[in-house]
């Protein structure tokens, strides 16, 4: 019983800190980096106009038609 | 006035005597509940209760007692034990001992949600009409189409699974 509330404190201080830390890290590498390596992906080779004609010969597009 | 003639049927010397017994009958005392007493707790952040656990002790617990008076080395182990005894109910281990009773919550949890489920398939196949159309095959597929040419969600989302050379769906 000595000390009860110490030790407990310094248990679960230990803890949240992990915890809290592990749940950014997971995050950041589980979703953020994908996602900005992802992005960057896309956009190394991206056409707009060439996506823009695709879009308006599927006909999509209301103010565009494919004529 | 209703009131007043009750007072006068009944007679007022029997109300005041039977209030009269009441308050004189203690001398003007009432008896302390149990509820206002300080108690007795088993917790873990309550180390020394505000009494002992043993409120009437035994002839023999009395003795023991005026043992303690004297030099504790002269108890035996087992005396001790006793005294510990008479002043608490569980020891720090015994009260931080874990229960089995997560084994019933879990199983009574799990039960209930199967019963759920029951309730649930029931509705599904006695009660409720058929869903919306545009759940079918057809429609869901000219939905999807429809969806890759606008290229919705590029980058990460249904757009990005679909590979618009080939016209198929990425490995």
């Amino acid at each position: 019983m000595r000390r009860l509330l110490a030790r407990r404190m310094k248990f679960h201080l230990l803890g949240a800190f992990l915890v809290s830390m592990g749940c950014a890290t997971l995050y950041k590498f589980g979703v953020a980096e994908p996602r900005k390596r992802a992005y960057a992906q896309f956009y190394r080779n991206y056409d707009p106009m060439k996506d823009f004609q695709a879009m308006k010969a599927a006909g999509v597009l209301e103010c565009a038609p494919p004529k | 006035m209703l009131a007043s003639r009750v007072f006068s049927l009944v007679g007022r010397r029997s109300i005041s005597t039977s209030l009269c017994l009441r308050a004189h009958g203690h001398a003007g005392v009432v008896k302390a509940e149990d509820y206002t007493l300080p108690s007795y707790v088993d917790q873990r952040d309550v180390p020394l209760p505000e009494v002992a656990f043993v409120r009437d002790l035994s002839a023999q617990q009395k003795a023991l007692k005026e043992k303690e008076k004297a030099s504790w080395s002269a108890l035996s182990v087992d005396e001790k034990v006793e005294l510990y005894r008479i002043k608490f109910n569980e020891t720090y281990a015994e009260m931080k001992k874990g229960t089995n009773e997560w084994k019933t919550i879990l199983g009574g949890v799990l039960f209930f949600l199967g019963v759920t489920g029951l309730i649930l398939i029931w509705q599904k196949h006695f009660m409720y009409g058929a869903i919306p159309h545009t759940f079918s095959e057809e429609w869901v597929s000219a939905q999807t189409k429809r969806m890759l040419d606008m290229r919705m969600n590029p980058v990460e989302g249904i757009s990005a699974h679909w590979d618009f050379d080939k016209n198929e769906w990425k490995k």
